[in-house]
């Protein structure tokens, strides 16, 4: 049986350092571009003006329900296969779907889309899915009852504490490769939602099922989305962010996944490799929980540091800029996966060619690709260096633009500019930090 | 205004400065290495823990590697991402092959997934 890989998810290949003068590139370029959004930035607030967008494509009642009825029916068999080949598959991951399925097509496959395009998991959703499903048998529920409770958002933590398990699991528990680890987790997180659900009703998953809240506040700076009469609407990257719902807990949530990632890079440095490299087991699992804990607290820190200087400046309650605020720490969180997770997607993702003809490794051959070989050179160390540098500096841009749009709706322009000088002084240290951890020093 | 703007360059010129200095040149040839191998990884497992715990060692893209097991563990040695494995005969084994893939590669254990060695090729 293999276990025991090192903790950052399906490992075996790390990227090589990003050389020193891209990063020197890529942290100047984030302070320069902090000074321009101070002195020339707009003056009035645009995103959320643009943030409805234009409808591009409004299916019939008809057609449209049974696109959303194939979706679950997606969701429901993807999720099937999931939960069947980690707990009956070949316990070696590499033969097993579920590990890259799950660690890198899911977790880092889903946040690249719902960032870039939109949140494409809710038609998909197999808890939504099955609590839907048990509301109408037992008591005939109506559609027009279902989408009024899914509107409701509660305080997000749940959520919160949901994408800790996940985080922890994948970051620090030391088994998280093994497929028969990855069918604990995914049971139990089922059984957590579904019970929770059962309880509090269908409302309770979209706050409380981690991986559909990261999702959705992801896919606020994306492109697509769907409306409230389920047409498809297009819009300006970044516009989202200005609608975004911050119930309480958000903040918490972006931080916890932002830092998450941070831990991620700072495992895979010389130093954390010197300190942990002879631990394995349950050991090894306490080292990198008191990471992941000391690297969460340390970006939340420098968070709430800002929010009450700024409050200092502006006369507002910490909560109510938190609320502000967090969600331009949005486009943050989206540059780090990119940056942290791009080649393992593009690389080590690549095993799914593999997997799709032989899900459970019983040497099937489906579609014929069995015997397909990894190419790992298809994106050179330059390309994915590129890639990283820039992921970084674009995300910080975003951000910074996001911030200052929010700050000038909510201020006159001179209290404006003196507002955003604690989140700049925020933005340049997780962009310089996020550097920082691809140098792998 | 003027304090926070010290503050960003101070930043700007800790990550610059921080990564000024590149030492990366070209090593002089081992003269000890075998005919057409540019490094060699000496490998000792004694109850399936590396001697001397694991190592971290690096080599450039395209140089030719030897891989060289002695001690006496019966567990598959395998060499991530390339996909290459020693089967051990009486605690033995060697493995050549060529450094095509750049990245940062585990060597391990495969059975126990005790690490042995970290290697990188730039």
């Amino acid at each position: 049986m293999i276990a025991e890989l090192l903790a950052h998810g399906t490992g075996g290949r790390t990227d090589l350092p990003l050389p020193a003068w891209q990063l020197a590139w890529a942290a100047g370029f984030s302070v320069a571009i902090s000074f321009v959004a101070l002195g020339a930035f707009w003056e009035k607030p645009h995103l959320a003006a643009i943030s409805r967008g234009r409808s591009l494509l409004k299916l019939a009642d008809g057609p449209g329900r049974f696109l959303e009825f194939v979706l679950k029916l997606i969701g429901l068999f993807l999720f099937g296969v999931m939960l069947f080949a980690a707990w009956r598959g070949n316990t070696n991951f590499v033969a097993n779907i579920s590990g890259d399925g799950f660690l890198i097509w899911f977790w880092v496959g889903l946040q690249f889309v719902s960032a870039l395009l939109g949140d494409v998991w809710r038609a998909f959703n197999p808890y939504t899915t099955i609590v839907d499903s048990a509301a109408w048998v037992k008591s005939k529920v109506t559609r027009a009852e279902l989408s009024a409770i899914d509107h409701g958002e509660g305080p997000l933590w749940p959520a919160v504490a949901a994408i800790f398990a996940y985080l922890w699991y994948e970051l620090a528990y030391h088994s998280a490769d093994s497929p028969r680890s990855i069918g604990v987790f995914l049971t139990l997180y089922s059984i957590a939602m579904l019970a929770g659900a059962s309880v509090n009703g269908r409302g309770w998953v979209r706050t409380s099922d981690g991986f559909a809240v990261l999702f959705s506040k992801l896919s606020a700076m994306s492109m697509f989305y769907v409306d409230d009469e389920r047409r498809l609407r297009g819009r300006a990257p970044l516009a989202g962010l200005s609608t975004l719902t911050t119930p309480p807990g958000t903040v918490q949530f972006v931080l916890v996944v932002l830092g998450s990632t941070s831990f991620d890079g700072f495992s895979r440095s010389s130093f954390w490799g010197d300190v942990t490299q002879d631990l394995a087991g349950w050991t090894l699992t306490l080292y990198n929980t008191v990471g992941l804990l000391i690297i969460v607290a340390l970006v939340s820190l420098v968070f709430v540091f800002a929010i009450n200087l700024m409050a200092g400046i502006t006369g507002d309650s910490t909560e109510e800029l938190s609320a502000a605020f967090g969600p331009s720490l949005v486009p943050i969180a989206a540059a780090y996966a990119v940056a942290h997770y791009f080649s393992l997607l593009a690389l080590t993702g690549q095993r799914m060619f593999i997997h799709i003809s032989d899900p459970f490794g019983r040497g099937w051959d489906l579609f014929g690709t069995q015997d397909y070989s990894i190419s790992w050179l298809l994106v050179s160390p330059e390309v994915i260096a590129w890639v990283q540098t820039l992921a970084i500096a674009v995300g910080h841009v975003l951000a910074v633009a996001a911030a200052h749009d929010r700050s000038v709706e909510r201020y006159p322009h001179e209290l404006a500019v003196r507002s955003q000088y604690p989140m700049l002084f925020v933005m340049v240290v997780y962009t310089v930090v996020g550097l920082f951890l691809l140098l792998g020093a | 205004m003027n304090r926070f703007i010290a503050l960003l360059l101070a930043l700007a010129l800790a990550a610059v400065s921080c990564s000024g200095d590149d030492t990366s040149g070209d090593a002089p040839r081992d003269p000890a290495l075998p005919d057409g191998v540019d490094g060699v990884i000496n490998l000792e497992v004694i109850d399936g823990e590396p001697t001397g715990g694991a190592q971290t060692v690096e080599f450039a893209r395209g140089d030719q590697l030897r891989i060289e097991l002695t001690g006496n563990s019966d567990e598959q040695v395998h060499v991530h991402a390339y996909d290459f494995y020693i089967e051990p005969v009486d605690g033995e084994g060697v493995l050549d092959f060529t450094a095509l893939i750049p990245g940062t590669f585990e060597i391990e254990l495969e059975d126990a997934g005790r690490l042995l060695v970290r290697m990188t090729v730039s």
